[in-house]
């Protein structure tokens, strides 16, 4: 056990250092100035998350006034109760998917496979995933306290009543936290019940969906106006079950409120320890060891392994081959493009393309020349972003798309064709829209669009390929759109627009058109040469 | 037989480190010629060079008289390198893999015929519409392979193509590669195998700290 608890130790040390480490904190480093900084970070962190919670505090003292204006107790016991209520069952129904307990590769592969007690292990392994679930609503409640306190503190709340503001914020804090470890250790009891031994326990979803079923009643006795008998024993039960919840918002005694959230936990983590005697430890690292991987790069943001892991997932196994026809065996590249695309196309993607129109239709219907260049800087940070999608995901197939007989310049025209096409449609379509409705002589620079946006995309997909090396290439490793290219972006842009903007309309169309295609050039000349020389810049 | 691949005082500088020290050597057409050194000794990193897949630091490699970076798509239409851990589309099935690069090097005559040949072979078929992340290292191998066969050239790299290939893998290898000597290619392997470098070796060569030397 020893060892199971020094293992487990190292792991949340490295966490914790983590978590240091975006605050410039090194853990390692034993010097004075050092501690010194500790002792500052504490104490300025405290009083921002104080300053940040009385902030939040204004707005949430209004929103319990608009739920409830008579009574905002009770309407801070609802939210309370909303957003513990609607975690759980997540959580809970999460638990009857995926164990709760997350193991590392390393950990399956070394800690999983010993006769440790497995009772043990769980609760070793509790402490961190809980106090992480449970900061959140530590701040919520807090938060809600502080909103209520906004509301019965009439007044200007100088610094001799700070410790009466702070008391209901710390009253809303001292019931959440058994209580919320009480509901965390439910979860666990829930994800380790069904990994019993080599058993498929599937009927535990059943005493979860109860569960669900259970809450919903209560809020619908709740909002109802109804007296029938069935309503008001849901009422009377709802009451004793949040009543350590209300007194958290209330002004009589504490205590026994705090007493028995401190007993339900207790009592929680008593049955886990008890359940989790015959855990399986193997099939909970068969079923954790993606989502850990993918929790760690997440904690590093490392997107593109994420994106790849979903992508894989989403694909599955096999798909129907996709017929090529005569048309595009001289546009193979162009073809690939549509085929992947097809394929990892998402809801959320088309996000993306709603954005770069409604940008286009922002820089027509604005009003001055001020607030029309801030949009067109969105607009080229989304077009960028967009445009080095595909170039991006070929160039992390290094030794496949090196090997083409395919010259840089037809390469980068193949890479940005796809999605060149359809941005810069959406941006003509969103940019004619808006200049037809306000009829505006902006409607001239619809012809430089077209040019604009290939500007945006080919100094994109150049600052993307200036900053691959083929070393890291080779692994797959590939650079992402960096300022310097949003920069360059912005530049490419901007000139031709502020040509267009100062000079008469006629002019200023002929002379913002012959820039834009310049740039282009440009760009396009730039990018094919980073290219060829794609180790030598 | 006629110099196909030259190589002249081709080297690769990490920083400080060097990597591969000033190497020049010729490949004959028809011509199987194993490269052999430890682990760490510099081969991925020859292969990646006489490839184009990273740039040299000095010197110069040309296939057929065109130089690889001057004459880039002819040599690109000429050459054709497996890298040891081979990388695919992720959206791709392996067919749709072999297509793209038969089209892309305008070798779309007979493809269906000619893939399925080529897959079956390979005993990759069965697996044909299979998204390649979904395979084995052999079978990724192989892939790789299939990739490289599908299309024409005159100097075939493979970087240790037997590392994850069983039994049968391993003659299917030999076979093709005296089938390819016999249609006058020039291959250049590296392999840890002492036997498959007797076996079918014309020539080899040892790299030993970056330094390639004949044996």
């Amino acid at each position: 056990m020893g060892a199971v608890n020094w293992l487990r130790s190292r792991q949340e040390e490295n966490e914790l250092s983590f978590w240091f480490s975006l605050a410039s904190y090194d853990k390692r480093d034993r010097s004075w100035v050092n501690r010194a900084y500790l002792v500052y970070l504490f104490i300025f962190l405290s009083a921002w998350i104080f300053a940040v919670l009385t902030l939040f505090a204004g707005g949430g003292a209004s929103l319990l006034r608009v739920l409830d204006s008579a009574a905002p107790a009770q309407a801070a016991l609802l939210v309370d109760v909303l957003l513990l209520g609607i975690w759980a069952l997540l959580k809970l129904w999460q638990a009857c998917r995926r164990s709760p307990v997350v193991f590392s590769e390393q950990d399956a592969a070394l800690l999983c496979q010993t006769p440790v007690k497995r009772s043990r292990v769980v609760l070793r392994w509790f402490f961190m995933p809980w106090l992480k679930s449970a900061v959140p609503f530590w701040l919520a409640a807090v938060t809600l306290g502080f909103s209520l306190a906004e509301i019965s503190m009439p007044g200007v709340i100088g610094i001799s009543r700070v410790g009466e503001y702070a008391g209901y914020g710390l009253r809303a804090w001292a019931v959440m936290l058994p209580l919320q470890l009480a509901l965390f250790a439910l979860q666990w009891i829930i994800g380790v019940l069904r990994l019993h031994k080599d058993l498929d326990r599937d009927w535990i979803i059943w005493p979860v969906l109860s569960a669900g079923a259970l809450f919903f009643a209560i809020l619908l006795a709740e909002f109802s106006t109804g007296s029938s008998p069935l309503i008001t024993a849901i009422r009377s039960a709802a009451n004793a079950l949040l009543y350590p919840l209300r007194q958290g918002f209330a002004d009589s005694a504490l205590l026994p409120a705090v007493a028995i959230g401190a007993g339900a936990a207790l009592c929680g983590l008593v049955l886990l320890s008890l359940v989790s005697r015959s855990f399986s430890l193997n099939r909970a690292a068969q079923e954790t060891n993606e989502s850990f991987k993918l929790q760690s790069a997440m904690r590093y943001g490392m997107v593109d392994y994420i994106t790849d892991v979903q992508t894989r997932n989403r694909l599955g196994i096999m798909h129907a081959p996709a017929r090529i026809s005569a048309f595009w065996e001289d546009k193979t590249l162009i073809w690939k493009d549509l085929v992947q695309t097809k394929r990892t196309f998402r809801f959320i993607d088309a996000f993306n393309w709603i954005s770069i129109f409604s940008l286009m239709l922002g820089v027509t219907l604005l009003p001055d020349f001020g607030s029309r260049a801030i949009a067109l800087i969105i607009w080229v940070i989304w077009v960028g972003r967009v445009s080095v999608q595909r170039i991006r995901a070929d160039l992390a197939c290094w030794p496949l798309i090196r090997q083409l007989p395919v010259s840089p310049r037809r390469f980068i025209l193949s890479e940005m064709a796809a999605s060149w096409s359809l941005t810069a449609a959406l941006s003509i379509l969103g940019f004619l829209i808006g200049a037809l409705i306000t009829r505006s002589a902006l409607i001239w620079f619809v012809f430089t669009l077209p040019v604009l946006t290939a500007d945006v995309a080919l100094i994109s997909a150049f600052d993307v390929i200036r900053r691959s090396k083929g070393p890291l290439l080779l692994n797959g490793s590939v650079a992402n759109l960096g300022a310097v290219g949003i920069l360059l972006g912005i530049l490419l842009a901007m000139l031709p627009f502020l040509i267009f903007s100062f000079a008469a309309v006629g002019v200023g169309t002929l002379l913002a058109l012959a820039a834009s295609l310049l740039l282009a050039l440009l760009a396009f000349t730039v990018s094919s040469n980073a290219y060829r020389n794609i180790d030598v810049l | 037989m006629s110099e196909r691949l030259v190589v002249k005082e081709l080297s690769k500088k990490y920083a400080s480190f060097l990597a591969l020290a000033p190497a020049t050597f010729s490949l004959n057409s028809a011509e199987i010629t194993v490269l052999s050194g430890p682990n760490g000794s510099g081969k991925t990193t020859l292969f990646s060079c006489l490839s184009g897949l990273i740039r040299q630091s000095g010197g110069s490699v040309s296939v057929s008289g065109y130089d690889l970076y001057r004459d880039e798509v002819e040599v690109r239409r000429r050459m054709v390198y497996v890298p040891d851990v081979p990388r695919f589309y992720l959206e791709l099935t392996a067919w749709e893999h072999l297509r793209f690069i038969a089209s892309a090097n305008d070798a779309d005559k007979n493809f269906d015929q000619r893939a399925q040949e080529l897959l079956t072979k390979l005993g990759l078929w069965e697996a044909k519409d299979l998204f390649p992340h979904n395979f084995s290292r052999g079978m990724r191998l192989k892939l790789g392979l299939a990739l490289a066969l599908i299309r024409p050239f005159e100097v075939l790299l493979l970087d240790e193509p037997t590392s994850a290939l069983d039994a049968d893998g391993v003659t299917l290898l030999v076979d093709e590669l005296s089938m390819l000597r016999s249609a006058g290619a020039t291959v250049l392997l590296s392999t840890h195998d002492a036997s498959l470098m007797h076996q079918i070796g014309d020539r080899q060569l040892v790299i030993h700290q970056g330094v390639v030397e004949e044996a």
